[in-house]
C-alpha cells in the first residue's frame, strides 16, 4: 500500500520553506534532505518544514530528517517545524530533534522566528 | 461471533504495507472511542513493529501477522513476524551502544515503549512477538 506523497519548496523572506504531503518513511525523507542541500547550495541555511498534511512518520524517516538537520546546523543555519502533529511532536521528542530543532504553531512564526 | 470486532491480518514484508495495519488500527480506535492523539500513537507504534519486523525477523515467508484485539483495558495489538528470534538483552545492549554514539538508527524499540501502555516482547526461534496496548 503506497500513499501519496510530495514536497514543495518556496522561499520567503530568506527561508525555506518546505512542505511534506503524506507519509515521511525513507522516501520522503530522502526528499527533504534532498531540498535542503539543494536550497543550501542556493545560499539558503533557514529551513522550516511543514508538516500540517503529514501525520505519519517513521523512525527511519526522522533520522534522515536529523541528519539533515545536523548538516544545516552546522552551516550556522537553522532547522524548524510548524504544522506538526501532537503524536509526531511526541516522536521528535523522544528521538531527541527537539534539542536541535524548534516547533511553532504556524508557518508564518517558524519564517519570522528562523530558529531562534 | 458477529458483533467481535477483534481483527487478524496479515501482511506482506513489503514497502509502506505497514500502512494497511495503521487504516485497521485507526478503525478500531474509532469504534471503541478512543481519542485522535490516542489512535494516532498506536498508528506510529505499529508502523515501528512492522518496520522492525521487515528488517530484523530473517522471516522466510516474509509475513507478519497482526492481531488487534479491543478488551476492557484498550487496544492490544500483537505483531507476529514469524522469524528467527533474537536475543532481546543484547539488542537493548546495541541500542543503547547506537545512543552513547549519537547514531540516529535503532529508535523501534523505544518508540513502541514510549508510545504505547504496556509492551511485551517474547522472541523465541519461532519468530518475535510484541504485544503492546494503548489504555482507553
Amino acid at each position: 500500500m503506497s500513499e501519496e506523497i510530495a514536497i514543495s519548496a518556496d522561499v520567503r523572506d530568506g527561508t525555506a520553506v518546505l512542505s511534506t504531503k503524506g507519509y515521511i518513511n525513507n522516501v520522503l525523507a530522502e526528499s527533504v534532505a534532498e531540498e535542503s542541500e539543494r536550497v543550501a547550495a542556493d545560499g539558503i541555511d533557514h529551513i522550516v518544514l511543514n508538516m500540517a498534511e503529514s501525520r505519519m512518520v517513521n523512525s527511519v524517516g526522522i533520522a534522515i530528517i536529523l541528519e539533515a538537520i545536523e548538516k544545516t546546523l552546522d552551516r550556522n543555519g537553522s532547522f524548524s517545524f510548524c504544522g506538526v502533529s501532537p503524536t509526531v511532536a511526541k516522536t521528535f521528542q523522544i528521538m531527541g530533534l527537539l534539542q536541535l530543532a524548534r516547533i511553532y504553531e504556524s508557518e508564518e512564526e517558524a519564517v519570522q522566528a528562523r530558529g531562534s | 461471533m458477529a458483533d467481535d470486532p477483534n481483527v487478524d491480518l496479515t501482511i506482506p514484508m513489503l514497502p509502506d504495507m505497514e500502512l494497511t495495519a495503521t487504516t485497521v488500527a485507526e478503525s478500531l480506535g474509532v469504534f471503541m472511542g478512543l481519542n485522535v492523539d490516542k489512535i494516532e500513537e498506536v498508528k506510529i507504534a505499529l508502523i515501528e513493529g512492522c518496520i522492525n519486523a521487515f528488517e530484523h525477523s530473517n522471516s522466510e515467508d516474509r509475513r507478519i501477522d497482526i492481531s488487534f484485539q479491543i478488551n476492557e483495558r484498550g487496544l492490544t495489538v500483537g505483531i507476529n513476524d514469524g522469524g528467527k528470534g533474537f536475543d532481546l538483552e543484547e539488542a537493548k545492549k546495541r541500542i543503547q551502544e547506537r545512543r552513547e554514539k549519537g547514531l540516529p538508527r535503532g529508535w523501534g524499540l523505544t518508540l513502541i515503549e514510549e508510545l504505547m501502555d504496556e509492551t511485551e516482547i517474547e522472541s523465541t526461534e519461532k519468530g518475535t512477538l510484541i504485544t503492546m496496548t494503548k489504555y482507553r
